[in-house]
């Protein structure tokens, strides 16, 4: 019983995550963050162009401490999170999912995996761009150091806008106008983390998500805006299995916070 | 008649607003018309018998399973919202398949069925259009496919024929009969009372967030002792005929109007046996009978302008 239970979950769930995916897709939204994904690549280009004198390794730390970590990421999951669930119930299109046979929480599920997806898949596009444009034609920049931050800049892009869209779709569950209190923690809550004391600095994402960037040598990340990347880099950081144990916490305990929300939302539209 | 859908001393507040306040209602197989002014707490009760608001207190049972506390209820139920808001990126087609698919259908089953509603509603040759070039009225017509597509037993309709012309407007007062007279439990809400009318005379009508009345027109109108029952007689004999029933204990008022005699009686149904009786001993010729207030327009006025009396 309880596997049946389960699977006509996760079978809702996967129909609900499918439709929403073609969905979101088709929204002017996704052509607006792509072309606001395309600014990490214009730098990089910029770069090949006029070669300010700092490596490939010290750019993409760079552009990953400065600009993913602290806007991109944050950017794209509030504008995919945000929407996930207060989008159909604005438009009143939720009573479809909501007179059906299927718990809530697997629409709520549903919703918020394919907006994951969704931010994830226009992230590592970003950042693949970049490592494309740093290295096509240019093979001398290309070492394992590279290799291993573009691998951990995945990693933190993907881990990255599941724990912020898993809290934005939350925020835009529970409040009416959730726009002015989702910026507000965005840009302001996790940007002054990096002027803060370490344990405040912890409470925040962006913190976790610094942390598990790989640290390039100090030889290899020589240039003008390591200085500023180094400003941003926390001084006695946690571990990184401690800061991936957070995040992991942060998109666990958020996801479940905005389904049982859901189960207990009434929809008057 | 057996109740499928229940309420139990339902109420729902918002803040110190009271919208629907302990409201206990049974509905069966057939179709009946949920009826209110606006403002009256029919949406709110409407959206609480579709499980998409809960009761702030009391309970609403469908087959006597709990609809708040459990989804899979909903495999029995069709609902057709009030709201215009419809997926309008997808094709008629592309929506049915959506909504059967989350309601567990796959393969031929779902084929048949999504085929089925769309046959059902008349939107055939319009189901790989886009939804979003519907006219008003098959916007409508696609959200009644929705709520019938997977054959459920009771079929919550808000304001159903909304926008539709006058003849979508015929086809779908008959397909709501026919599912009536399937036995399906078929709730509509509208504040178009002649709608309404045409088809059903069982109803609920709610005011001021209580229910006033439940049940078929003419018995409420019977029960309504504070206005007596207009009943029109035909007849060439007019004034023998007033002389004759102004004279009757039963009969509080006659007045003659043309070719009819306009009888007030507080005592309808008394009325109605004795008097053919009188008709007969006096050898009147009479060439019809009709009550003149029975309407749902006139048992709707009488129970709200009654409550407001009584404030």
């Amino acid at each position: 019983m309880a596997t049946s239970n389960t699977s006509g979950f996760l079978k809702s769930a996967m129909w609900v995550s499918i439709f929403s995916f073609k969905e979101m897709v088709r929204r002017r939204r996704l052509l607006v963050m792509s072309l606001v994904m395309l600014i990490p690549p214009l730098m990089v280009l910029l770069w090949r162009f006029f070669n300010p004198g700092f490596t490939a390794t010290a750019l993409l730390d760079s552009l990953m401490s400065i600009i993913y970590v602290h806007f991109m990421v944050a950017v794209v999951s509030l504008a995919f999170g945000l929407s996930a669930i207060s989008e159909i119930v604005d438009d009143g299109t939720v009573v479809y999912y909501w007179t059906r046979p299927m718990r809530r929480e697997a629409i709520y599920m549903g919703r918020l995996f394919s907006a994951q997806i969704v931010s994830s898949v226009l992230l590592v596009l970003s950042i693949a761009f970049c490592f494309l444009i740093m290295t096509i034609g240019n093979s001398s920049v290309l070492s394992m150091e590279m290799v291993k931050l573009y691998v951990s800049a995945c990693v933190v892009l993907l881990v990255g806008s599941m724990a912020y869209t898993a809290i934005f779709a939350a925020v835009g569950t529970v409040l009416k106008k959730p726009m002015l209190p989702a910026l507000i923690f965005a840009f302001w809550w996790e940007s002054i983390s990096s002027h803060a004391p370490m344990k405040l600095q912890e409470l925040t994402v962006a913190c976790h998500l610094r942390n598990l960037l790989v640290e390039p040598s100090a030889e290899s990340s020589k240039g003008g805006i390591s200085f500023l990347e180094g400003l941003l880099r926390p001084a006695d950081p946690p571990s990184n299995v401690e800061s991936f144990l957070v995040l992991l916490a942060v998109i666990t305990s958020t996801t479940i916070i905005g389904a049982v929300l859901m189960n207990r939302k009434e929809i008057f539209k | 008649m057996s109740a499928i859908l229940k309420t139990e001393r339902v109420s729902k507040w918002f803040g110190e607003v009271i919208a629907v306040n302990d409201c206990t209602l049974n509905a069966g197989p057939g179709v009946t018309g949920l009826l209110g002014l606006n403002g009256a707490g029919k949406t709110t009760l409407f959206k609480m018998l579709a499980g998409l608001i809960n009761p702030s207190h009391g309970e609403v049972l469908l087959f006597d399973r709990k609809l708040r506390r459990d989804s899979e209820v909903f495999r029995k139920v069709g609902f057709c919202p009030e709201s215009d808001a419809l997926f309008d990126w997808l094709t008629g087609y592309e929506f049915l398949v959506l909504m059967l698919r989350l309601m567990g259908f796959s393969g031929d089953e779902l084929e048949q069925a999504c085929r089925g509603a769309l046959a059902t509603v008349g939107l055939t040759d319009a189901a790989d259009k886009r939804i979003g070039s519907y006219s008003k009225g098959m916007r409508q017509k696609i959200k009644m496919a929705q709520a019938l597509a997977h054959n459920p037993d009771v079929i919550l309709l808000d304001e159903p024929l909304n926008g539709m012309d006058p003849v979508s407007r015929r086809d779908i007062v008959r397909l709501i009969e026919q599912l009536g007279q399937q036995g399906k439990c078929v709730i509509v809400s509208s504040h178009i009372l002649p709608e309404i009318e045409t088809m059903t005379r069982s109803i609920i009508l709610i005011h001021n967030g209580k229910l006033l009345a439940e049940g078929d027109v003419t018995e409420i109108r019977e029960a309504i002792d504070d206005h007596p029952t207009v009943v029109a007689i035909s007849s060439p004999q007019t004034r023998k005929l007033a002389l004759i029933i102004a004279a009757k204990e039963l009969v509080a008022g006659v007045e003659v109007d043309q070719n009819d005699v306009i009888i007030r009686t507080d005592h309808a149904a008394a009325f109605y046996k004795e008097l053919p009786g009188w008709l007969l001993e006096n050898g009147l010729e009479v060439t019809s009978i009709r009550t003149l207030d029975d309407s749902l327009q006139a048992v709707f006025e009488y129970l709200t302008g009654d409550h407001y009396g009584h404030k």
